[in-house]
């Protein structure tokens, strides 16, 4: 069983290994271990349309990163206080975003912008159909963990708050927010990760001034593969699994 | 003795869907009265005091306090507040924030806050866990701070949900004499919601029982358990034995009472026509068969012994009385020496008349 | 406490309720109700279309054509689905009986990929295929060590060894799919083991079973809801992935998904791209709604005494 999982762990690893291990490799044919060189980091660096896929894809997950959060913590406080008609309906619904297919998404909100979005639009408003796009099938993302945490969370708190004569908003802010402030800050960062990484939706979302990493990258490929890409993949990965090994640690954190 | 009443409960209810939790329950709570709210769970009680506390809008009636309706303001308005049953202490700030928050919310300036808090820690004995967090209190220290964050409010009525259900059993002796001295000291009003009937005749003014969303009595402790008005509140409130009662044939009053014989309706208990009599078991007395009893008007019946059961204090013992009708008899140990009849042997069981209360359906 | 009525505060109701609401009604159900729409019309001009209420774009999924690259589409789905089962059930099962100490760690390990640009591991994966590849390499090496051994023992060698022609096929396809997808596969499975009770096992044993029959009798079914999900969560995503096919696969190796794309992107026929992609949605309720029904059939069975924690 033991080399079975060891077995296992290579074959899940050894593909992204070699990605990263190649994106520093001195060797264009990429195959054959030539040397230690960081010369496609920099030939990256100094690739225009790359870095402003970067700073594009930055941009978004920010931006998606502040929505999310609101309205995903809005959302999930809501389906845990109250009961009312639809409940199930509004619970359901929200999840859908994270079941169906994302292409089936991503073509739904392309027709929906190709209609209504204004075409030609100035930086950073030219990206606002892909953040739209986004917080589209992150804030539900949000709303799962959040609502894992209220779970636990003491209903009469907030009361208790209120008795003894906080508003509706200073109990939310002094009592609830505390309490399911990991929770936050872990769905903000897979709501950042999943933003950063997400290919499909904004393939068919992002116009030809408005590219992200990820679709820079697949272009890339299709042009020729080179180091160079493995370098800009490399800085991608390096980014997601920090933010995704550091949701997890909030996520699982113990209440205080 | 006509006491002014603080909070005046007019014809209220709260309706859930379908289900009446409370129904047209009217009330008043004297200024600096200690009341207690006791019922079997689902009777309305916790609701009832939620209504109090503004964490329930009524479906009707309503709440007055000094003659001023507060139906209408939210518990964040009211100089009313609460103890919650899972005494709800943050669990992200210490004991003295924990007190603190309510001073901190209405603005009070910090020398102020400072001396209130010190006084609240002091009052329910904190000092020393002023740093500590929920986490590191025993369940009877965090209903101390929960009593100190809603007192150091300085509130009117203190409304307190089952406060002693989630202490164990020694413990909640020791919180009820500390409730009860707690309230002499500040000076307020508290209600109390409880299901557990000893808590509230020890701790009570005055109690009042709830069944099915009503008040089926309202009085001090004493006569809640002597003169009890229905079968509901005889049954709930002690141990009681109720026999079936009928009206005797001779008629003036008398009833005849299976294994107990013949009746009067003593002054002062229960409703006419009667359908029940009742009597506690520690009201009734055990005797060797035929002997007479010790003082004049006692009635008798014989009976044959058919369980005994010895709970240290007391043994309590069942006897037959006759075909199918059987009594609850507790007789205090009051001698190391005292021995107790044994299963099967005849015995005599007598009782003074006054002690049979009659009872309505 | 229970949760409170939503009239009890209607403010704090509709302030925390509405923003999402709008949200998914402007940019969720509008979107998905255009398209629902554009899959009953027709194409009229070059970008116009009409809402007929045709079923033409449905049916003409139904065509010969069509018919054989959902089929082939299918094949590639389950080919990839079933690799993953393969490897990702005696992978669960090792984990959820593990030490307490290590499961974390191991389970970190598995997600971990999952966070990895999805894109990213498909191209990772071309390192590995191709003609000079990985794969490659390592057969190359067994091949020579066999080659050796066998000429050692004088029994003649092997010949040369022929790299095998991987990449740009449907067989890449596949297992570029199984690949991207094991961790959906590991995760639904993983939870069903965790929560399935080891005495069951002890008691098949020591009743006599052996351990094949023990698998097929006790731990199997016990853990299928978990099997369910798995190839649920697998198999209709991976009908979508073309980014895959596009990346590994061939010149016929097409997903549903490589259609869909191309109605929108190329062919510029969208209403059957929209038929195309409710087609895929409806097949994801399906699934969604047959994995109620094991689950359903799952709980109404353990009845008494298998409870999951």
């Amino acid at each position: 069983m033991r080399s079975f999982l060891a077995a296992f762990f290579v074959m899940l690893y050894a593909p992204i290994v070699t990605l990263v291990a190649f994106s520093f490799n001195d060797s264009k044919r990429n195959i054959v271990w030539r040397g230690f060189t960081t010369k496609y980091y920099a030939k990256a660096a100094a690739n225009e349309s790359l870095i402003e896929a970067f700073a594009n894809s930055l941009t978004i997950a920010a931006v998606n990163m502040v929505a999310s959060v609101a309205l995903g913590v809005a959302a999930a406080v809501l389906l845990w206080r109250f009961r009312f008609p639809f409940r199930h309906a509004a619970d359901g619904m929200m999840s859908l975003p994270i079941v169906i297919p994302e292409i089936c998404l991503g073509v739904a909100l392309l027709v929906f912008f190709n209609q209504w979005w204004p075409r030609d639009l100035a930086w950073p408003l030219s990206l606002g159909n892909i953040i739209i796009a986004h917080i589209t099938f992150t804030f539900p993302f949000v709303a799962v963990i959040v609502r894992g945490r209220l779970a636990s969370v003491n209903r009469e708190l907030e009361k208790a708050a209120m008795d003894l004569g906080a508003s509706e908003w200073q109990a939310m802010r002094d009592v609830l927010l505390p309490q399911i402030r990991p929770s936050i800050i872990a769905g903000a960062l897979i709501a950042f990760t999943l933003s950063l990484d997400d290919f499909v939706i904004t393939y068919f979302t992002a116009g030809p001034n408005s590219i992200t990493l990820p679709v820079k990258i697949n272009s890339m490929v299709r042009f020729s593969v080179t180091p160079e890409v493995n370098a800009a993949s490399t800085v991608l990965i390096v980014i997601t699994v920090i933010a995704a090994v550091l949701a997890m640690r909030f996520q699982t954190a113990r209440r205080a | 003795m006509t006491r002014r009443a603080l909070i005046e409960v007019r014809g209220i209810s709260k309706h859930f869907g379908r289900e009446k939790a409370v129904n047209d329950v009217s009330l008043d709570i004297y200024d600096k009265e200690f009341l207690v709210l006791l019922g079997p769970s689902g009777c309305g009680k916790t609701t009832l005091l939620r209504l109090i506390g503004g964490f329930e809008n009524p479906t009707e009636g309503v709440i007055r306090m000094d003659g001023r309706d507060i139906a209408a303001l939210p518990p964040n308005k009211r100089p009313v507040n609460m103890v919650f049953q899972s005494y709800a202490v943050f669990p992200h700030m210490n004991v003295r924030d924990n007190i603190a928050y309510g001073l901190r919310i209405d603005r009070v300036a910090a020398p102020e806050l400072k001396r209130r808090v010190d006084e609240a820690v002091s009052l329910v004995q904190l000092d020393g866990l002023e740093t500590r967090f929920s986490h590191q209190l025993s369940g009877g220290q965090r209903q101390r701070v929960a009593l100190a964050r809603a007192l150091v409010k300085r509130p009117r009525l203190l409304l307190l949900d089952e406060p002693l259900s989630a202490l164990d059993a020694k413990l909640r002796e020791t919180m009820q004499n500390e409730l009860v001295k707690l309230h002499n000291t500040v000076g307020i009003t508290f209600v109390v919601v409880t299901h557990d009937q000893d808590e509230a005749l020890s701790m009570a003014e005055r109690v009042a029982v709830m069944e099915s969303g009503g008040i089926r009595q309202l009085d001090t402790p004493r006569n809640l358990y002597e003169a009890p008005s229905s079968r509901f509140v005889a049954d709930f409130v002690g141990r009681m034995n109720i026999l079936p009662a009928r009206p005797a044939p001779g008629g003036d009053g008398r009833y005849a009472v299976d294994g107990l014989g013949e009746i009067a309706a003593a002054s002062g208990s229960g409703a006419a026509p009667a359908s029940f009599a009742a009597i506690r078991p520690e009201k009734l007395r055990i005797a060797a068969p035929g002997a007479a009893p010790s003082d004049a008007g006692a009635h008798s019946a014989e009976a044959a012994v058919e369980n005994v059961s010895y709970y240290g204090g007391q043994t309590v013992l069942s006897v037959c009385v006759a075909v199918g009708v059987n009594l609850t008899v507790a007789t205090p140990n009051s001698s190391r020496n005292a021995v107790a009849p044994s299963v099967g042997e005849r015995v005599t069981v007598w009782w003074r008349g006054e002690d049979v209360i009659l009872l309505g359906e | 406490m229970q949760t409170e009525p939503w009239q009890s505060n209607k403010v704090v109701f509709a302030a925390l309720g509405l923003p999402a609401l709008l949200w998914l009604g402007v940019f969720f159900v509008l979107p998905l109700g255009f398209i629902f729409g554009l899959s009953f019309s027709d194409k009229s001009g070059i970008i116009g279309h009409d809402l007929t209420w045709t079923g033409g774009n449905y049916l003409r999924a139904f065509e010969p054509l069509y018919l054989g690259i959902f089929g082939k589409s299918l094949l590639v789905a389950l080919a990839a689905t079933a690799a993953c089962l393969l490897v990702g059930y005696p992978v669960a099962l090792a984990v959820a009986f593990a030490p307490p100490k290590i499961k974390m760690p191991l389970l970190l390990a598995i997600t971990l990929p999952f966070w990895i640009n999805i894109l990213i591991r498909t191209y990772a994966l071309i390192a590995v295929f191709r003609t000079r590849g990985f794969l490659n390499f390592t057969l190359e090496w067994f091949w020579n060590a066999g080659d050796s051994l066998l000429r050692a023992v004088g029994l003649g060698g092997l010949g040369d060894f022929a790299p095998l022609e991987l990449l740009y096929t449907n067989t890449a396809v596949a297992l570029g799919v199984a690949y991207v997808f094991l961790p959906f596969m590991i995760l639904p499975l993983y939870a069903s083991m965790e929560r399935f009770d080891r005495s069951y096992l002890e008691a098949s044993l020591d009743l006599g079973a052996g351990h094949w029959r023990t698998f097929f009798k006790v731990l199997l079914p016990l853990t299928m809801p978990g099997v369910i999900s798995g190839v649920m969560i697998v198999f209709v995503p991976a009908l979508g992935a073309f980014f895959i096919a596009d990346m590994l696969g061939g010149a016929d190796s097409q997903l549903i998904g490589n259609v869909i794309e191309r109605q929108f992107l190329g062919a510029n026929n969208w209403p059957f791209g929209a038929a195309l992609s409710f087609l895929l949605m409806y097949l994801t309720f399906a699934a969604i709604v047959l994995r109620r029904l094991f689950a359903a059939r799952a709980e109404r069975a353990d009845g008494g005494g298998y409870a999951p924690a």
